[in-house]
């Protein structure tokens, strides 16, 4: 896994860790021993908490959108090295050049027919990163590579009979 | 609580621990209900058809009976709408009539219901026919220009047809929405005022938020169910016109091969739709919540006024979020990476409304008397469903990630997690609470139900992990046949579908049973302590 896809695990298992003992939490509230040694819900204190749960919430989903802020593809593109045409068709990738310098790459894609999508993966069979492959305009997506080997691409936009099977390659030279 | 004939009657068998039902009359009673139990059925069928057709594709995956590479599309496009629209969609808008009934706020009109019912049943039956015999295999989306660049697997005709088809299913949700719509302002709700907004403003809870400005006539309150009601009808009406356009666009292309329309144009209408659907099964679920948790708790639903103004942010973003499905079409020129930018902030504020409906609906869990039956513990395992499922929603929502997560099978598990594990077994706890009271009999067996219950977690659970871990992984969506790196995980889904099927059959059994409920029934007693 890339760093991403780590921070992603990490939160979502959190976060649904949280969120599940909560809930399991009020549910034990109601059983019949803890409500017999337990005080009445105080619904009170309870309408006040919602105000503040719907505040917690907005200051979470801020944050969520401040820091993703920083990832936003198009708005975060580094000085390319190289760069690379992606021409798709239904059902095959055609990649110029097929042998790329180690380096940040500028993959500029577009469609002859329908849409497309340029999933690229790296020599382990993970995925690095993609980006829609759209009929006629064209797109660029920018990626550091820095390991040498065979990358894959596999499409990541339903295209007919034939997306399972359209995958292409190119090599990244030292 | 009244003591009429009619409310006697629906108060019988599996009646509600807490109920305060408006009095109603027993035309309308019999009227709804009946119109319910259709709306219930018909789809309840759909979803055997449906769930049958995920089993070919998925076993197909696994290798175990491979179908052939377009037919397996074909399957996936008649699978997706008929799981997503003809069954959970479609139950749900019978069940929202049922809730509207019962909390004194009946159809007025039956007409646009029968429509509504009509041409969903018309246009599910149309998908089928176009997909499964036709052959249009371009999946649930069909993404322009896909469905004219078949590669010979199906024909413009078929593409005609099958867009057709789905715009009829289209007019049932804008016909469902307008049905709710006269509901909702019309004389029960109480408005003050005559005004439409205002009695749009009333049925939307403003009366909550602003009491000196927005009052009701009866004394009554709006009911916090009517206010996603409201919401979804608003949200339905207005957001299924823009795909309704691209159909007919695409009905016209069928015709005459020289109209085209632009990709990006078209991919926007679609998802202007494609979002804002998935709300026609949520909102309608967050609905039933508010509705029956209280009543299962015996309470009122502990929320106050800040859940208007959260269903009213839901109301507004819903219309403007749809890029968040367009996050990697970022083309060097035009304006869709603006738009791209703006609509995330925008589908983080709709988050707001169910984090504060999880609120209101765990306060007024928390410390009740809570009243335990396979309808209420549906619910809950419902809820938690919609909570861990909703959290991957909010994941997904953020461009960074989904530049991970795109197209792949995580996506595929959030979805399934959603719409099966969250929403349909909320939808499940309807029909269990439902059923028994429009049928008049006692539901068949609590035990069957709680083999049902475990048997969809312990299967469901299994059945989307085993998609989200290799989509987490890059595993990409929609191949009829996967890379082999992805196999194993297919070959470990498999017993829990099974497990997940069975359990889902007997439900089907029970809800049949409770139904018919024969004399020789083992536990025909009420159930209700
Ligand atoms: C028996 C249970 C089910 C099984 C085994 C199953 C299986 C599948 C499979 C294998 C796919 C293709 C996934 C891919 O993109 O690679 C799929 C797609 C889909 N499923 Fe299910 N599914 C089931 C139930 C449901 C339910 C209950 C719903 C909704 C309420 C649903 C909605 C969808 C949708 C919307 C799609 C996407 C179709 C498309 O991309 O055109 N499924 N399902
Ligand atoms: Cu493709």
């Amino acid at each position: 896994m890339n760093g991403t896809q780590i921070v992603i695990t990490v939160l979502y298992s959190a976060v649904t860790l949280i969120g599940i003992v909560g809930l399991i939490a009020v549910l034990r509230t109601t059983s019949r021993s803890s409500r017999a040694k337990g005080r009445e819900a105080n619904i009170e204190k309870l309408h006040k908490g919602e105000n503040w749960w719907a505040l917690m919430s907005l200051a979470i989903v801020v944050v969520l959108f401040v820091a993703t802020f920083f990832g936003i593809p198009w708005m975060n593109r580094a000085q390319a090295d190289s760069t690379a045409t992606v021409r798709a068709l239904q059902f095959a990738f055609i990649i110029q050049p097929a042998q790329i310098p180690a380096g940040t790459v500028d993959f500029k894609v577009k469609s002859d027919d329908v849409s497309h999508g340029f999933g690229l993966y790296a020599p382990d069979g993970k995925l690095v990163k993609q980006i829609q492959i759209i009929p006629d305009v064209e797109s660029t997506m920018t990626v550091k590579l820095d390991t040498p080997g065979t990358y894959k691409i596999l499409c990541l936009e339903f295209c007919g009979v034939g997306h399972h099977n359209m995958v292409g390659q190119f090599e990244v030279t030292k | 609580m009244s003591t009429d004939a009619a409310s006697v009657r629906t108060a019988a068998p599996g009646t509600l621990p807490y109920d305060d039902s408006p009095t109603l009359d027993a035309t309308n009673i019999a009227r709804t209900e009946s119109l319910v139990k259709r709306y219930m059925w018909t789809s309840t069928l759909f979803l055997v058809i449906a769930g049958a057709l995920g089993l070919v594709l998925r076993q197909s995956q696994a290798d175990i009976v491979r179908v052939d590479d377009n037919l397996w599309y074909a399957l996936m496009t008649a699978h997706g709408l008929g799981a997503f629209v003809a069954w959970a969609g479609f139950f749900l808008m019978g069940a929202m009539y049922w809730i509207l009934m019962r909390l004194g706020i009946p159809l007025r009109t039956y007409i646009l219901a029968e429509i509504a019912y009509w041409t969903m049943v018309l246009g599910t039956l149309g998908i089928v026919w176009t997909t499964l015999i036709s052959g249009f295999g371009a999946s649930w989306v069909a993404l322009y220009p896909l469905p004219f660049h078949s590669a010979g697997e199906w024909s413009d005709t078929a593409t005609g047809l099958f867009s057709f088809a789905v715009l009829l299913a289209g007019v049932s949700i804008i016909t469902w929405s307008l049905a709710l719509l006269v509901a909702v302002t019309g004389p029960a709700i109480g408005s003050a005022s005559n005004n439409i907004f205002y009695r749009l403003l009333i049925a939307l809870g403003f009366s909550k938020l602003w009491p000196s400005k927005f009052k009701h006539t009866n004394g009554r309150m709006t009911p916090y169910p009517v206010i996603p009601i409201t919401v979804v009808a608003v949200n339905m009406l207005t957001m299924t016109l823009p795909f309704a356009v691209l159909l007919v666009f695409m009905i016209i292309e069928s015709i005459d091969g020289s109209f085209t329309t632009d990709p990006q144009l078209a991919k926007n209408l679609l998802w202007a739709f494609g979002h804002p659907v998935v709300y026609l099964l949520l909102f309608p679920c967050v609905a039933a919540l508010y509705y029956f948790i209280p009543r299962f708790a015996r309470r009122e639903l502990v929320s106050g006024r800040i859940v208007v103004v959260v269903w009213a942010i839901a109301l507004v973003s819903n219309s403007f979020l749809w890029a968040h499905h367009m996050y990697l079409d970022y083309p060097d020129s035009g304006p869709q990476q603006i738009l791209n930018f703006v609509h995330e902030p925008v589908t983080f504020a709709i988050v707001l409304a169910s984090a504060v409906s999880i609120y209101a609906l765990s306060a007024t869990i928390l410390r009740s008397d809570f009243h335990w039956t396979a309808a209420s513990k549906f619910l809950i395992a419902g809820m938690a469903g919609w909570l861990t499922a909703g959290f991957q929603g909010v994941i997904n929502a953020d461009i960074q990630f989904d530049e991970m997560l795109h197209n792949t099978l995580w996506i595929v598990g959030h979805f399934h997690h959603m719409a099966l594990l969250g929403l349909g077994m909320i939808l499940m706890g309807v029909f269990y609470a439902v059923l028994p009271m429009i049928s008049h009999r006692p539901l068949y067996s609590e035990k069957l139900a709680d083999i049902h219950l475990w048997g969809m977690l312990i299967g469901g659970y299994g059945w989307v992990i085993a998609w989200l871990i290799p989509g987490l992984e890059g595993a990409p969506r929609r191949f009829a046949i996967l890379p082999e790196e992805w196999d194993f995980w297919t070959q470990v889904s498999i017993p829990f579908i099974i497990v997940m099927t069975v359990a889902i059959l007997v439900g089907l059994y029970n809800y049949v049973r409770t139904a018919t409920n024969s004399p020789w029934a083992p536990d025909a007693e009420p159930q209700i302590s």
